[in-house]
């Protein structure tokens, strides 16, 4: 009989681990820290291809202030205990809620949830991390404020200062969240409490209309990494606009996807489209129309090319599926829905601005920041519970997309499993997402998607293709591809600010 | 591993909690604190999910453990889910969907404190069934596939030792037939099961 061995933080000797336990529950209370298995199984669900043990935490803690967090860092600094911070935990497929390494403590910080200030002529609003998208939409609709945020497509269940710390993106003009947030307080790992930007300065009102401060700007050091705690973020919000025309735009051919993006980069950067552009394949649609997997094939491997014809034939789905809007008055968005007709026409595109599917559905609630939990149905194509995205960004060129999309299928294939993707257009650049999508209760399966990610990793690094975001089971090997120069400076900036190496080692690759 | 030494692993963690009310039982006392409160909950829609429930069910009532079962609405969009969830302190859910509705019913549980404490995939085929289950307790998933003549009996039976219910001599779910050695049928339905507790 297997025995679980107890997670402990590296290098601690449980002796000293317990007592840090005891001075812990002391700040929170006993109901706040959890040492038992059972409980802290929410922390170590991971859809990743690697064991639950790889990330099993040794306890999880919820302070309720940035005063217990001070206070709990003394802790962990005397005792040496690496601390996990997370907002809401719904970082689902790049690691869910469990900590980087194993052993480490998760800090969950979902107590932490108010939503501080909503500014109803600035468009700004202050919030703490464990404040979910859905309970700012609720928070907006009860005050009756015609504002708008941007979440991405976990909306219901994250959070956005979560999201943002992890450069999530979204489907609102605002959708590059760490563009629209403005300024952040950040929790050391010495305890000192830093305000970024205009926050810094006593009695300043600016803190959530100028983001850059004065000297260095400093908030991007504490995205996508673990230099502090962040404990509140000001995120811009967007004035409901008087006409909001959302649009899916169907492509009958795989081939379509270079002109696609030609047609429609220039659309993006004059911002004609002012959000980011989604070009869904087939088989990311499939799942959320939804179409089961099981009904067209249920033979080994991949899904073959003419199933997903059939599947295109059956449902009404494109091979690409545009989706984008129009935001502004009735008589801004009349004048370039003539464009957007024109290029539909002249690409070979058919408009669809209405239909039963809940791909549709989903999409169009995204696009005007309403949260919803559509493009879960992705889980359902393969089932078993396994999800890891995999996600490099291009230049938004034609040129990037087909060759992307075969290396891609190609590698997927070759282990057995589909090609679910997309590519959203953004400001410039282009983030091909893919959703390796396999059956975590299956030993065979879960081998190969492990392995399969790390070529598609790989080959995409070979051809100067970076992620933009990583898994934390694949963190290392994500940050290596970087080079060591990056990586050089990251760990001299985290001996200065976190000598004892505290704050989440591991995470982005970051450590001493 | 084996469902045997699962079972073992599942109900030594003492992980639940809901020990009291077996406990007590076990020792032949009345528990003061009564059964658990058990809602089975059916995704509307989701293939062979009754198959499953049922099984649950049967084996619940074997045991002496009341339950309610209710059929949910097909889609568990948010509003769905935090109703499901909105039940007393204590009492248990169980639920049976498909993976994308349980993926997302167990993370929602997770914000409000709930610990889901089992939980399972079952790949349901014409003539076989493989469920692989899992449980914080223990190290290691327990994976086996059987005839679907089966019922998937064993699966019930785990939910009830994972509640704490003492199964009925006889009625081990250490004793069922041999599992399969061959991989589950390809023309699978997928579909999850969990247990949480509120």
């Amino acid at each position: 009989m297997t025995t679980k061995t107890r997670a402990l933080p590296k290098h601690s000797l449980a002796a000293d681990f317990d007592k840090a336990v005891k001075d812990l529950r002391a700040i929170v209370g006993d109901g706040n820290l959890v040492v038992d298995e059972a409980r802290l199984a929410p922390y170590n669900k991971i859809m990743m291809p690697v064991p639950n043990e790889q990330h099993a935490p040794s306890a999880a803690i919820t302070p309720e202030s940035v005063e217990q967090i001070q206070a709990i860092l003394r802790v962990l600094n005397r005792y040496r205990i690496p601390a996990y911070p997370i907002s809401t935990g719904k970082n689902l497929g790049y690691g869910s809620a469990a900590p980087v390494q194993r052993g480490q403590v998760v800090m969950d910080l979902r107590r932490m949830n108010r939503i501080l200030e909503v500014d109803a002529d600035l468009c700004t609003a202050l919030v703490e991390p464990g404040v979910t998208y859905q309970q700012l939409y609720d928070y907006l609709q009860e005050k009756k404020l015609p504002l708008w945020f941007s979440c991405p497509a976990p909306s219901a269940i994250a959070g956005p200062l979560g999201n943002m710390v992890d450069r999530g993106v979204g489907y609102t003009p605002y959708g590059e969240h760490f563009l629209f947030s403005c300024g952040m307080e950040v929790v050391l790992a010495n305890g000192e409490v830093l305000r970024t930007g205009m926050g810094s300065m006593p009695n300043s009102n600016t803190w959530q209309v100028f983001k850059w401060g004065y000297g260095p700007t400093l908030d991007g050091i504490f995205t996508q990494s673990n230099y502090g705690i962040v404990t509140k973020m000001g995120m811009w919000l967007m004035p409901a606009p008087p006409d909001f025309r959302p649009f899916s735009i169907q492509y009958p051919e795989e081939t379509d996807i270079a002109k696609i993006v030609e047609a429609l980069r220039p659309l993006r950067i004059a911002m004609v489209i002012p959000n980011a552009v989604v070009i869904a394949h087939t088989l990311w649609e499939a799942p959320c129309t939804p179409v089961k997997r099981a009904d067209y094939y249920t033979g080994p491997g991949a899904i073959p090319d003419e199933a997903v014809a059939k599947i295109r034939k059956d449902h009404d789905i494109g091979a690409w599926n545009v989706y984008a809007a129009l935001y502004g008055t009735k008589e801004t968005n009349d004048a370039n829905w003539k464009i957007i007709e024109a290029v539909a026409a002249a690409t070979g595109g058919r408009i669809v601005t209405q239909s039963k599917s809940q791909a549709l559905e989903y999409r169009f609630d995204l696009m005007k920041g309403k949260p919803n939990l559509g493009e879960f149905g992705l889980y359902n194509w393969r089932g078993g519970g396994g999800s890891i995205w995999f996600a490099p960004v291009s230049q938004a060129k034609g040129s990037e997309t087909l060759r992307q999309m075969k290396l891609a299928k190609t590698i997927l294939g070759k282990y057995g499993f589909d090609y679910v993707g997309e590519f959203i257009v953004g400001w410039r650049d282009m983030h091909h997402v893919v959703d390796l999508l396999f059956d975590r209760s299956d030993a065979e399966q879960t081998r190969k998607a492990y392995a399969c990610y790390d070529e598609l990793l790989h080959a995409f690094a070979k051809e100067g293709y970076g992620m933009y975001r990583a898994n934390t089971a694949f963190a290392e090997k994500v940050a290596a591809t970087y080079g060591p120069v990056k990586r050089g400076v990251e760990k001299k900036l985290k001996k200065a600010l976190d000598p004892n190496n505290i704050l989440a080692p591991g995470r982005c690759g970051i450590s001493l | 591993m084996e469902r045997r030494d699962f079972v073992r692993a599942l109900v030594a963690g003492g992980a639940l909690g809901a020990s009291t009310w077996a406990a007590h039982g076990r020792a032949g006392n009345p528990s003061p604190a009564g059964p658990p409160d058990v809602t089975i909950v059916i995704q509307r829609g989701a293939s062979s999910a009754s198959e499953i429930a049922d099984a649950i069910g049967l084996a619940l009532a074997d045991c002496g453990l009341g339950h309610a079962t209710i059929t949910s609405a097909a889609r568990w969009r948010f509003p769905e889910i935090a109703a499901l969830l909105d039940r007393p302190r204590g009492s248990w859910l169980i639920g049976v969907a498909q993976d994308a509705a349980a993926e997302i019913c167990q993370a929602a549980a997770a914000t409000q404190g709930s610990a889901c404490v089992l939980h399972a995939h079952h790949r349901i085929g014409h003539h076989d069934v493989r469920h692989s289950c899992s449980s914080p307790s223990v190290g290691e998933a327990v994976v086996w596939t059987e005839h679907r003549s089966a019922r998937s009996v064993a699966i019930g039976r785990l939910y009830a030792a994972a509640l704490g219910a003492a199964l009925q001599p006889g009625h081990d779910a250490f004793a069922d037939p041999p599992a399969l050695l061959r991989a589950a049928d390809t023309a699978s339905t997928s579909l999850a099961s969990f247990l949480i507790r509120i």
